[in-house]
């Protein structure tokens, strides 16, 4: 079920008026409806995948048990079970073509003829996100960080929870599941906050992102025919499109998840407006990266083991950021780009130089410096999001980018429907801005910008496009 | 709660007032264009609305020709008309497969049903009805079916406008109906594009080809005749591979029903000059074009149209 459908409109009001309404006295059934909910809200979808959703759940509540356990040595074996069965699933549904098909061109060129057998299920919705949950689960039970959950309907109300369950934010148990097994109570403030959060997040899907993507597309398919100036302004189009895309679907998430009384992770934090790379990390998709720096780069031993164990972790983490998207080649340069452009700031041990405030903190407007900054980092990420965006692979990417240089450099000045596309930009950068110190600030907006927002909304809800993040 | 569902009924009933008020005055303002919203496709409505417009002639007419811009730019309905003497209505337009005419009630058997046929045509409709019937003129309906899209009412309300054009710069997106129903290519300043001049697809599903065999061959039982004509299309593309298919058509189809006619032109030499693009043709062309299949139907004892 996607948020910007009907199915939704309909869906939402019946659980909210359930779960406040009819079963607010007891915790335990607040939980239940929420379960049969997520379930319902998967299963809209695929009923079929349903039963993997329910077999990794099952799996990892139990491991997380045997984790819990005194003995050592059987706490890591079942770890590493968890490990393998998540990872499992994710490489049976997700990465088994790609292997099969990369070894199969690797046997190959040592002349071997090979005829691979490649399967042809669909990738079940969500699954890097639901198995990276549970994965969570049990390494925080395995660091002592979470003891394991005796109730089922707890656990796999963390793992399946509606507004998380098919694109994220991706939750930790610590910080999850204590609101699950807490008594929720209706918060007029949380609810009003809720609501903006839906509506500023179906905005920049439904109207920002959807209104960008039939240009995107339209370029990125057919970019051997453009011209240099158009390719760069789908590519820029294109970088607001997933932007709007994907912060809108964490919008719309965390404010669902408001509403039935629960606090999400926050997920996207003005990314564009970051001075360096290592800024846009902490700002871009931050439960990904927050994930992969507690789960792997700091187990890997982080900066600490001497430079050059930081620059292969760096890599690393930004080679299986990329794959975690995706099963091609175009991922994971996407992965090695940004970790060559965090590479120079590790050197200079400048990572960490914009890791609390803002842009312009206590100023209206950034200074020229601030500015240059922002537009460097922007261009560098534009760059990257080419090899992410380009089909079918990153030969496109390249001659996509190849395209750029000869037709700049033939015809530099041809600016294509650049009026309609700032229409959707502009509106998007200005809000940002307007709330960056806060994200949560929504309540400053006036009335009148929400009732217009949800006119758009209903405008452009026509173009019914589903979230890209989905594909992940 | 109770303060928030008054402030979220608020918000909600606010917005749908002036949702209301968008759409009404959306349809104030093109009242006088009158094009019925019943489908995502401009083609289709127009279609609709054509029919509505020339309700007697669609009532009178037993002899229809459905189908794609195939059967809208290549057949001369009035040649048909007076060469038979009996009311025609060509109710194709772009992009329409033979399934979408369920929703006009053709399929009766005081029907002949006539379409012209390439490639393209093969395949299932993109086109999506909404709520009302597109014969149907009730305004509620009407209303019902532009407010739950009205953001394709917009694009088809703004693309008709810039199709029913009047002015001398005719292309591919002229959709002014003559009085049967048909567009003819007869302006020698016809705006040819490169690229639908080169256009061909270079693979055809042999499904969807063996579906269309199926629903001619369901569509057959309920009406008087079915005459299909399979275009010829510009020399250039020409296979021998592709010229088996279509006989292989051909053959499915006359083996399982008695009364379709199946006029098989994919093989005819007609003249560049009588086409505009890789199969749609100039007036002229579409005229000869059209001569031929009747000249083929008089000679045809199974072809009655009463």
């Amino acid at each position: 079920m996607l948020f910007n459908s009907f199915a939704f409109f309909v869906f939402f009001p019946i659980v909210f008026c359930l779960y406040w309404f009819v079963f607010n006295k007891s915790l335990r059934w607040q939980n239940v409806l929420i379960l049969i909910a997520s379930y319902f809200f998967y299963g809209w979808w695929s009923y079929r995948f349903l039963g993997l959703l329910v077999l990794s759940t099952l799996l990892d509540y139990y491991f997380g048990f045997q984790v819990a356990s005194a003995n050592k040595k059987k706490s890591k074996f079942f770890l590493w079970l968890s490990v393998i069965n998540n990872l499992g699933i994710l490489g049976l549904f997700k990465y088994f073509n790609f292997f099969i098909t990369q070894f199969q061109q690797g046997i190959e060129l040592l002349g071997f003829h090979t005829n691979p057998v490649l399967l042809s299920v669909a990738l079940p919705i969500g699954i890097s996100f639901y198995t990276f949950h549970g994965m969570s689960y049990v390494f925080d039970i395995y660091r002592g960080h979470q003891k394991p959950v005796k109730n089922y309907i707890d656990y796999a109300v963390f793992v399946s929870f509606f507004p998380l369950l098919v694109a994220g934010p991706i939750e930790r148990a610590h910080h999850l599941l204590p609101q699950v097994q807490s008594r929720r109570t209706f918060d007029y403030k949380q609810a009003i906050e809720g609501c903006r959060l839906i509506i500023w997040g179906m905005f920049k899907k439904v109207v920002i992102a959807d209104g960008l993507a039939s240009y995107v597309d339209s370029v990125f398919n057919n970019y051997q025919f453009e011209n240099g100036s158009t390719l760069v302004v789908a590519a820029i189009a294109f970088s607001f499109q997933i932007y709007g895309d994907f912060s809108g679907y964490s919008d719309i998430a965390i404010g669902t998840a408001k509403l039935l009384g629960f606090e999400l992770l926050s997920n996207f934090k003005f990314p564009y407006f970051s001075r360096d790379i290592a800024e846009f990390w902490r700002r871009w998709h931050i439960s990904l990266s927050s994930w992969f720096r507690d789960y792997l780069y700091i187990p890997l031993g982080g900066s600490r083991n001497g430079r050059a164990k930081a620059i292969r972790n760096t890599f690393i983490i930004f080679l299986i950021s990329g794959f975690w998207h995706g099963a091609n080649w175009k991922f994971i340069a996407w992965g090695f780009i940004h970790a060559c452009g965090f590479l120079p700031l590790l050197l200079l041990n400048r990572n960490r130089k914009h890791v609390t405030d803002i842009v312009a903190q206590n100023r209206k407007y950034p200074s020229f410096k601030e500015l240059s900054q922002m537009l460097g980092t922007f261009a560098f990420v534009t760059f990257a999001w080419v090899f992410f965006r380009a089909n079918p692979g990153i030969e496109s990417a390249l001659l996509y980018l190849k395209h750029i240089c000869v037709s700049l450099y033939h015809n530099p000045i041809q600016l294509p429907r650049l009026k309609l596309l700032l229409a959707y930009i502009i509106p998007l950068i200005l809000f940002d801005w307007w709330w960056r110190r806060d994200e949560r600030s929504l309540k400053k907006m006036y009335y009148l910008v929400y009732i217009i927002m949800g006119i758009a909304i209903y405008v452009k809800l026509g173009a019914n496009n589903s979230f890209i993040y989905f594909k992940f | 709660m109770r303060r928030f569902l008054i402030k979220i009924s608020q918000y909600f009933l606010l917005l749908i007032l002036l949702i209301f008020l968008l759409i009404s005055s959306m349809l104030w303002i093109n009242r006088k264009i009158n094009l019925p919203f019943t489908s995502n496709s401009v083609s289709f409505n127009a279609k609709a609305k054509f029919i509505h417009e020339h309700e007697s002639l669609f009532n009178r007419s037993k002899f229809l020709i459905i189908g794609s811009s195939m059967s809208l730019n290549n057949l001369d309905c009035q040649q048909i008309q007076d060469s038979f003497k009996t009311p025609v209505i060509n109710l194709s337009s772009w992009g329409m497969k033979p399934a979408d005419f369920d929703d006009f009630n053709i399929w009766t058997k005081d029907k002949t049903i006539m379409m012209d046929l390439y490639f393209e045509d093969f395949g299932e409709s993109d086109i999506k009805k909404n709520f009302g019937y597109p014969l149907s003129q009730n305004k509620f309906i009407d209303y019902v079916d532009v407010a739950s899209d009205f953001y394709t009412y917009l694009a088809c309300i703004s693309m008709y406008k810039e199709y029913i054009r009047k002015d001398e710069s005719r292309d591919y997106s002229y959709l002014v109906f003559d009085a049967t129903g048909t567009i003819l290519f007869n302006d020698p300043q016809f705006v040819i594009s490169k690229e639908r001049w080169n256009f061909s697809k270079a693979v055809f599903s042999e499904k969807d080809m063996a579906d269309y065999v199926d629903f001619i061959i369901k569509k057959s039982k309920l009406v008087n005749k079915i005459i299909i004509c399979f275009s010829p299309g510009r020399r250039i593309q020409y296979s021998s591979l592709r010229s088996n298919s279509v006989k292989g058509i051909e053959k499915s189809i006359m083996e399982n029903c008695k009364n379709v006619i199946f006029i098989n032109k994919y093989d005819s030499d007609m003249p560049e000059s009588d086409f505009v693009d890789m199969c749609h043709m100039r007036g002229s062309g579409a005229k000869r074009f059209t001569a031929d299949i009747i000249n083929d139907l008089k000679k045809d004892k199974n072809f009655n149209v009463n």
